[in-house]
């Protein structure tokens, strides 16, 4: 009895190591075919990109062809920096159409009303109508802040070195005061480009775009890989990344349906890094 | 990065390795900002094509950046476009 108990016993075990080896045998096997899965997955995506660099350099090659030695050649050279200008221009207008759409500046001087008008409509064509008023939020939010240090002064170009906290408490400070910074900027610069509306249009809406690229810009040469690793996405992760997929990649609407309501509702502050003072 | 890390299930790419979805997704930037690279240049006049090339070694990213903006018509547009073209190219 005792030598069949310990027999069924040991039978017993070994039934189990055999289940134990197979059973490691098959999640082996298992991480085995997801890794294969994951490669042909991988090399599928990278098949499309060398597709798609394939043709960007077919269509350099032609530009190429077109240009005189001397063009080519700063080109060459300069290919980085003109990427790295595009780069800025991508990010800026961001930031631009999300003020713009926020009507930021619209309400002041009766001399920057062409301007500001005819960039709004243009800026709420391009976004669907019910985000807009969690733009006035976030895109308040998206360039910069109010500094903790008492001192009533807003983030402005060439202080690109510090960084800024907006909380609930000064949000509607802070909007206030961006609303005019953005319109005596506006207004400073009819002034000195022209009187004549139709130019001025053109100019000041190149001057905008300027003027936020610099905070883009700042935040590139402070060693930072995204400007919205900086200035943005800690401060509002969700509404700054709802303006990218709106704005540059057309992402479908059932794609975001889920955040929708985050972009409505002012954000939780209270969980800001505190890297961002 | 101009593309966010929301995208990456929109891409089809949220199944591999964090690291694989970075690359993939640094590249397609690059080729973001090198196509409209092309276009941009493409598009300017020969007058301001003359310029751009006189300025590029010498100047900052950002005055590049204002120089296209201020020279091409509807540069930002141009941006959206280019990003969206890559970004449907890859998904498809």
């Amino acid at each position: 009895m005792f030598n069949l108990e310990m027999g069924t016993e040991g039978l017993r075990q070994n039934q189990e190591n055999f289940k134990s080896d197979s059973e490691t045998e098959e999640t082996e096997e298992t991480e085995e075919t997801k890794k294969e899965e994951e490669k042909e997955e991988y090399n599928k995506f990278i098949e499309k990109i060398e597709k798609a660099e394939k043709e960007n350099k077919a269509e350099q090659d032609d530009l190429m062809q077109r240009l005189s030695k001397k063009e080519v050649s700063a080109f060459q050279k300069t290919k980085e920096k003109i990427k790295k200008g595009c780069k800025i221009g991508i990010v800026g207008t961001m930031i631009v159409t999300s003020l713009l759409a926020a009507g930021c500046g619209a309400e002041k001087s009766q001399e920057i009303d062409h301007w500001s008008q005819v960039n709004i409509e243009e800026a709420r064509e391009t976004v669907p109508g019910e985000v807009i008023k969690g733009w006035v939020d976030y895109g308040l939010r998206s360039i910069g802040g109010w500094k903790e240090d008492g001192e009533d002064s807003l983030v402005m170009i060439g202080s690109g070195r510090h960084y800024y906290r907006i909380t609930q408490e000064n949000l509607e400070k802070f909007k206030h005061k961006i609303g005019d910074e953005i319109s005596q900027f506006l207004y400073y610069s009819t002034v000195e480009i022209s009187r004549d509306k139709n130019v001025t249009g053109k100019l000041l809406d190149a001057r905008i775009k300027t003027f936020f690229a610099k905070y883009v810009e700042n935040a590139m040469e402070n060693d930072m890989n995204t400007v919205a690793h900086g200035f943005f996405e800690k401060a509002s992760s969700n509404e700054w990344q709802q303006l990218e997929d709106y704005i540059y990649f057309g992402v479908e609407q059932s794609g975001i349906n889920g955040e929708e309501d985050e972009v409505k509702q002012s954000p939780d502050l209270s969980n800001l890094d505190p890297t961002l003072k | 990065m101009i593309i966010n890390k929301k995208i990456f299930s929109a891409l089809g790419i949220k199944d591999l390795p964090l690291e694989k979805q970075e690359e993939i997704v640094k590249k397609l930037e690059d080729i973001i900002l090198e196509k409209l690279s092309l276009k941009a240049i493409k598009k300017l006049s020969i007058e301001n094509k003359k310029n751009f090339f006189e300025l590029l070694e010498s100047a900052k990213p950002i005055v590049i950046y204002n120089f296209l903006s201020e020279n091409i018509l509807g540069f930002e547009k141009l941006a959206q476009q280019t990003a969206q073209e890559v970004v449907a190219d890859f998904k498809k």
